[in-house]
């Protein structure tokens, strides 16, 4: 199976005024093309850092990331807006909905700038949100704004579906309802999913579970039979 | 406070620098224009006192109609409240300097006092060049600021009087030469009034010392009032110093007007009877001439007779004695020739005697010459025979021959004695003839002689006669001479007598006149006339108060709009530092402590605001308004003042605003739990809003559009504030166009459309109707006139119910014609209204100031204050001043006696200065005329104040158009700070830049539509309104905004919200996704 996403000795550091901090030291992991990938690690341990590496909203001071073999930390910003664009759905821990538009809309909102969106009505279907589709976030409970998200992030149609933290924000049940639908989504449509988390109980249900600390990849292990989400309890 | 809160606070300073400038900006803006605006109009006041104050302007002003005299001087100076009293001379004059004449008012300088502070030198001339008199012969002319005509430094000016009076009645000398170059404080502007001479427009004015002036009288007298230096002249306090003054020399006047009357009517009176005397004279004189004359003539007749008589009787005799004379002559003619015929006869009688007797004679000869002959022959024969007797021997014979001989010789003898006998006798005859002839000759001689003399005496008697009649030709023409002088000299006693008479007659119809005059001679009038009653003093005051007028509404909406915005931002504020509140709460921070930082931010944002604000605008706005007025008055520098009301009114409503709404904000906040706090807000859900239900649109929109019609619905605060502020500074700038727009367009509304003369001639007052024709003959004659109308123009007080204004009434000579030279018009539907019998058609404004319509009814107060009343028929539009229009018969009707026009209103053919100048002189000219004016003249007088406004309306945009900016800026950079998770999140969705931009924009574009489409509306309105506060009660400004106006307002409007987006399009690009992935705090 070809490496779809490379990363190879990624080193990002930051300067905030005289003080440089290495967020990132010289990180390497691959992940293949379908997988449903856990990123996960303590606060402050630089699994952010990755997110936004690997979502084109930041660039690498050193190394390379390939995806589909295109050397994404040599894009200019224009083209990382274009990465962004075409190939990334991005899942937030607080759902960033835009407030004032419905569900429906919301999902629209990414699906208007996209080459080949699916149908922003499917999606919600798929996320179980069919009946909801005209109501406002406002009117929405957590989970189901999670969802809303989810679908604006599918509804594009992108080749990797990034989530910070999808269930940060969320209870429980919520929080589980929705990883479902992730790995749903994940088998279902063969996509690329990467969940950064600092929740280890979640780490069985993936396909790949990467451990970063202090900006290190502690340990990448393969989970050869990963768990549906029903059967992982925290 | 708590010191770590203090840093808290200024860090927030800091952090959020621009949100913090935004404040202090609006804040400056809004109150350094208030108050600067604010206080033009004092520190104008306040600079004209002072500058009033270091040139001693007088504070009264009195003229005469009889000029003032030393007695006039001293009753004057006998009141305790002038502080000095000034007497000094003015007169208008001509001024030649090279080829070109100037009219200037030449005003007296006392010389004396012009050293050091003396009290007593009013309208202290301002030295700007040069130095002043020294010497006699020098003068000083008006500096003007180069504007003025003036003469340079060294000129030689000529002056004369422009009528014909004599310059040395006047003025020592009639050269003078230019050493210095002055303003005078009573000279506030360019104008210097009318005149009756040269153009009739005074061009500048010259100071001369007083010594050199030689007028009998004084002209004018100057005071200063003890105590008015002390307040502000354009104050209260002023007139109620001056008025108490004013009344008392109004009296004095009064008194002096009686007692100057009657000095003057003595002395009329005794020159009157001088001038009978003079007259009786005259005439005596006159008759005795005339007598003497007369007799003169009559002897001269006499002796002419007499000469011609005798003449006559010379001629006569002289005829006789030539008659007799001749006559004689021819007598003796006659016997003359009666002597000459016996002549003739004798003459013919003697030579037919003498014929025969020459006959006889001849035959004598011829006898005697025979028998002289036959004696020669005998002689021969007897030599002969003697010779022979030799030869005859023979004796007989010899005595034969002898006896022969003796025979012959006998014989010759007796022929001989026969001969002598004969020649005797013819000797005889002979003489007898020649004693004849003899006789005839002295006959002839004799008659000769007789012919001679008689010739002699008839050349004698011709010659006398020729010479006699020479002498009496010569003596007739003398007569006829002496007759013709006689004539003559008749002629010239008749019309010597006649001149005599008529001259007498002159004189007693001077005298009668004289007496007359006398009669009417009007009592002198004094006019007491404050500083606050001379033209550029309420000229520069009503300027300064038509700013006071524009900055009354103006910098309160400017100010309401800045405060809105800043109060604005700080409830945003406060609204974003929620969870910190909520941790300070948290901590154990009690309300005040925690609202303080809120209350510090807004009260340091807002003072240093208002310092700067005030700082600026006092010091700014008065200087740059009052630098443009400054273009048309001769001024010094304005003094700008720390006007303490105006700051404290602006800072605290600005402080006081800005501080409670952070209070107001921070209490609602303070209200509700820590643990509420630390959550987030509840975003304000998503609301469908009107235009979803028209699906016709909804569904076509394209979606971000959907987005942005539903955003700008579902912030109703931020909605309203943007639009409101927008509006505000759209409407403030069409308000400042559009009082551009009102102003200036008045100018050529009045002037060009409204007057449609170009000239207006007004005659002297009570001119005779004859008086009258000789000017309305120049118009008639005149090519340079196209078309005049004669009219009567009065000031009238009118009235409707208790209100009551002064117009000037036109009744035009025919009431169909005054169209051509004067619109009367609807002023909105352009419909022409015509002048008829009805009623009255007033100007607009007047109309207004009346609360009067179109068929009301109004009064009009005539002489004796009696209501009369009129129906107005129409309102007419007029910008300028209030009129009333009537028709002659109306006028009539009304007021019961005939029209008295008094105003020629022209039509030219050209309106260039030069045409203008040479026509007005030409007018002048003429006795009856006292005045003329150009509407040109006019209309650039008003155009040089109107213009200066410009400047105040440019202050006005140009702020309006700062507040735009710094508003639109706020608040899209409020909309920004509110929106910045949304912004970072779409970026992350991979909205390109500029999609990012335009997703925010948008809303801002249609913000600023709508805004700057409300902001026409409301800057209708607000122009309305601060047209009508800005008009003085005279003039009526345009009501009108251009079309371009609106568009100027709203381009700006749109440019600055494009240059705003610009600027903000950088810090779009600058926003974190990263932002994106936080939580919400």
């Amino acid at each position: 199976m070809e490496k779809f996403i490379q990363m190879e000795n990624v080193t990002k550091i930051y300067k905030m005024g005289e003080v440089e901090i290495k967020a990132l030291d010289n990180i390497s992991f691959s992940i293949d093309k379908g997988q449903f990938v856990v990123i996960v690690g303590p606060s402050g341990a630089g699994k952010s850092t990755i997110l936004n590496i690997l979502g084109g909203m930041d660039s690498p001071t050193s190394g390379s990331l390939f995806v589909h073999n295109e050397d994404i930390g040599k894009y200019s910003p224009k083209e990382l807006i274009t990465y962004r664009r075409y190939d990334i759905g991005f899942v937030f821990q607080f759902y960033n909905l835009v407030q004032n538009l419905t569900a429906l809309e919301n999902v629209e909102l990414a699906t208007e700038i996209c080459k080949n969106p699916l149908n922003p009505e499917e999606v919600l279907e798929q996320v179980g949100l069919k009946d909801r589709k005209n109501n406002f976030p406002g009117q929405l409970s957590g989970g189901e704004q999670q969802r809303v998200s989810i679908a604006r992030a599918l509804a594009k149609n992108p080749k990797l579906l990034l989530c910070d933290e999808p269930t940060g924000a969320l209870d429980y049940n919520t929080g589980k309802s929705v990883l479902k639908l992730l790995q749903d989504t994940c088998y279902r449509n063969k996509m690329t999913v990467i969940v950064v988390t600092h929740n280890l109980a979640i780490t069985p249900m993936a396909d790949k579970v990467i451990r970063i600390k202090n900006g290190r990849v502690e340990s990448e292990e393969i989970n050869e039979n990963p768990v549906p989400v029903e059967r992982i309890e925290w | 406070m708590k010191s770590s809160l203090m840093k808290d606070t200024f860090r927030q300073i800091k952090k959020s620098f621009s949100r913090f400038l935004s404040i202090f900006l609006i804040v400056a803006l809004g109150v350094g224009f208030f108050a600067g605006i604010k206080a033009t109009s004092p520190d104008m006041k306040i600079t004209a006192d002072k500058y009033f104050d270091d040139y001693n302007l007088m504070d009264m002003w009195l003229i005469s109609t009889m000029g003032f005299d030393e007695k006039d001087i001293e009753a004057i100076e006998r009141l305790s409240e002038p502080e000095a009293v000034s007497p000094g001379y003015s007169v208008d004059l001509l001024a030649q300097y090279e080829e070109n004449f100037t009219v200037v008012k030449l005003l007296s300088i006392p010389m004396d006092d012009i050293e050091g502070e003396d009290k007593d030198y009013i309208n202290q001339a301002i030295l700007v060049e040069g130095r002043f008199p020294e010497k006699p012969g020098e003068i000083l002319a008006e500096s003007g600021n180069g504007i003025n005509p003036s003469f340079p430094i060294g000129a030689k000016i000529k002056l004369s009087t422009g009528k014909d009076e004599d310059i040395s009645d006047i003025l020592k000398r009639e050269e003078y030469t230019v050493v210095g170059l002055v303003n005078n404080p009573y000279y506030l502007s360019f104008e210097r009034g009318t005149t009756s001479i040269g153009t009739g427009t005074i061009d500048c004015f010259m100071m001369l010392p007083e010594e050199e002036f030689k007028l009998p009288v004084y002209t004018d007298v100057y005071l200063t009032v003890k105590g008015a230096r002390n307040v502000n002249t354009y104050g209260d306090d002023y007139d109620i110093i001056l008025d108490p003054v004013k009344e008392k020399l109004e009296d004095i006047g009064k008194i002096r007007a009686s007692e100057r009357y009657q000095e003057i009517l003595d002395e009329a009176n005794e020159e009157l009877n001088k001038a009978k005397e003079d007259l009786r004279e005259a005439e005596e004189k006159l008759q005795d001439e005339l007598n003497k004359a007369e007799k003169d003539l009559e002897e001269a007749k006499r002796k002419l007779d007499k000469g011609e008589k005798e003449l006559l009787a010379n001629e006569r005799q002289f005829r006789n004695q030539i008659e007799s004379a001749e006559k004689r002559l021819k007598e003796e003619q006659k016997k003359l020739q009666a002597a000459e015929a016996e002549y003739e006869e004798n003459l013919k009688l003697f030579n037919e005697n003498k014929s025969k007797a020459l006959k006889a004679i001849e035959a004598s000869e011829a006898e005697i010459k025979a028998g002289e002959l036959e004696i020669a022959n005998r002689e021969e024969q007897i030599e002969q025979l003697k010779a022979s007797l030799n030869f005859i021997k023979d004796e007989a014979e010899r005595i034969k021959t002898i006896q022969l001989i003796e025979y012959g010789e006998q014989e010759l003898i007796k022929a001989r004695e026969e001969i002598e006998a004969g020649k005797l006798a013819l000797e005889t005859a002979k003489k007898e003839l020649l004693e004849g002839e003899k006789k005839l000759e002295a006959a002839k001689m004799s008659i000769e002689e007789g012919k001679a003399q008689l010739k002699e005496e008839w050349n004698k008697l011709e010659s006398n006669k020729e010479k006699a009649l020479a002498e009496f030709a010569s003596a007739h023409r003398e007569l006829s001479e002496g007759r013709k002088e006689y004539q003559k000299g008749y002629g010239d006693y008749l019309k010597a007598k006649e001149e005599g008479l008529e001259e007498i007659g002159k004189a007693k119809e001077e005298i009668a006149e004289a007496e007359e005059e006398l009669k009417e001679i009007e009592k002198p009038k004094w006019y007491v006339l404050k500083r606050s009653e001379t033209r550029d003093y309420i000229d520069f005051e009503m300027n300064a108060d038509r700013i006071d007028a524009v900055a009354s509404v103006f910098p309160v909406f400017f100010l309401a709009v800045a405060l809105l915005v800043s109060l604005t931002t700080m409830t945003r504020m406060v609204d974003e530092e929620r969870s910190h509140i909520g941790t300070l709460k948290a901590l154990g921070y009690d309300k005040m402590d925690i609202a303080s930082k809120y209350l510090i931010y807004a009260a340091l944002a807002s003072i240093s605001g208002s310092i700067v604000g005030l700082l600026v605008g006092f010091k700014v706005l008065p200087t740059v308004i009052f630098n443009a007025y400054r273009i048309m008055y001769i001024m010094p520098e304005v003094i700008t003042q720390f006007n303490l009301t105006y700051a404290t009114l602006s800072s605290a409503v600005a402080i006081f605003s800005t501080v409670i709404a952070a209070w107001l904000a921070i209490r609602s906040e303070l209200k509700e739990t820590p643990a509420l706090l630390l959550r987030p807000k509840a975003p304000k859900p998503g609301k469908r809003i009107f235009l979803e239900r028209v699906t016709i649109i909804w569904s076509r929109m394209k979606f971000t559009h959907k987005v942005t019609a539903r955003n700008l619905f579902r912030y109703k605060k931020r909605f309203i504030m943007t639009v409101l502020g927008i509006s505000g500074c759209t409407a403030l700038l069409l308000t400042g166009f559009g009082l551009k727009d009102s102003i200036v367009s008045i100018v050529s509304k009045q002037f060009d459309e409204l007057y449609r003369y170009e000239l207006a001639v007004e005659l002297k007052e009570n001119q005779e109707k004859e008086e009258v024709d000789e000017v309305i003959e120049f118009m008639n004659t005149d090519k340079r006139i196209r078309d005049y109308i004669l009219v009567n123009e009065k000031s009238m007080d009118i009235g409707k119910g208790n209100i009551e204004k002064t117009v000037s009434l036109v009744v035009p000579e025919d009431s169909s014609r005054i169209q051509d030279f004067i619109t009367l018009r609807e002023r909105k539907s352009k419909e022409t209204i015509s002048l008829t019998d009805e009623g009255v058609i007033l100007s607009e404004k007047m109309a207004k100031l009346l609360e009067a319509k179109v068929g009301d009814e109004i009064y009009i107060k005539d002489e004796d204050d009696n209501e009369l009343k009129v129906r107005i028929t129409g309102i007419t539009e007029n910008y300028a001043w209030h009129y009333m229009y009537m028709s002659r018969d109306l006028y009539e009707e009304v007021f019961g006696k005939e029209v008295n026009y008094q105003k020629i209103l022209c039509k030219t053919i050209s309106t260039e200065k030069e045409f203008e100048d040479k026509l007005s002189e030409e007018l002048l000219k003429i006795d009856n005329i006292s005045s003329v004016s150009f509407t040109t003249g006019i209309s650039d007088s008003y155009n040089d104040t109107l213009g200066s406004l410009n400047y105040v309306i440019m202050v006005i945009i140009i702020a309006a158009g700062a507040l735009a900016f710094v508003v639109l800026y706020n608040l899209t950079n409020i909309n920004i700070g509110e929106r910045y998770r949304e912004i970072a999140t779409i970026k992350v969705l991979g909205f390109y830049d500029h999609e990012v931009a335009s997703y925010i924009y948008r809303e801002n574009m249609i913000l600023t539509i709508i805004g700057t489409a409300l902001g026409l509306v409301l800057g209708l309105f607000l122009h309305r309104f601060v047209i009508v506060t800005t008009e003085i009660e005279s003039i009526m400004f345009g009501r009108e905004i251009r079309p371009i106006s609106f568009v100027y307002s709203a381009a700006l409007t749109i440019m600055f919200s494009v240059l705003v987006s610009i600027v903000m399009y950088y810090r779009l690009k600058k926003i974190d996704m990263v932002e994106s992935l936080k939580s919400i705090d």
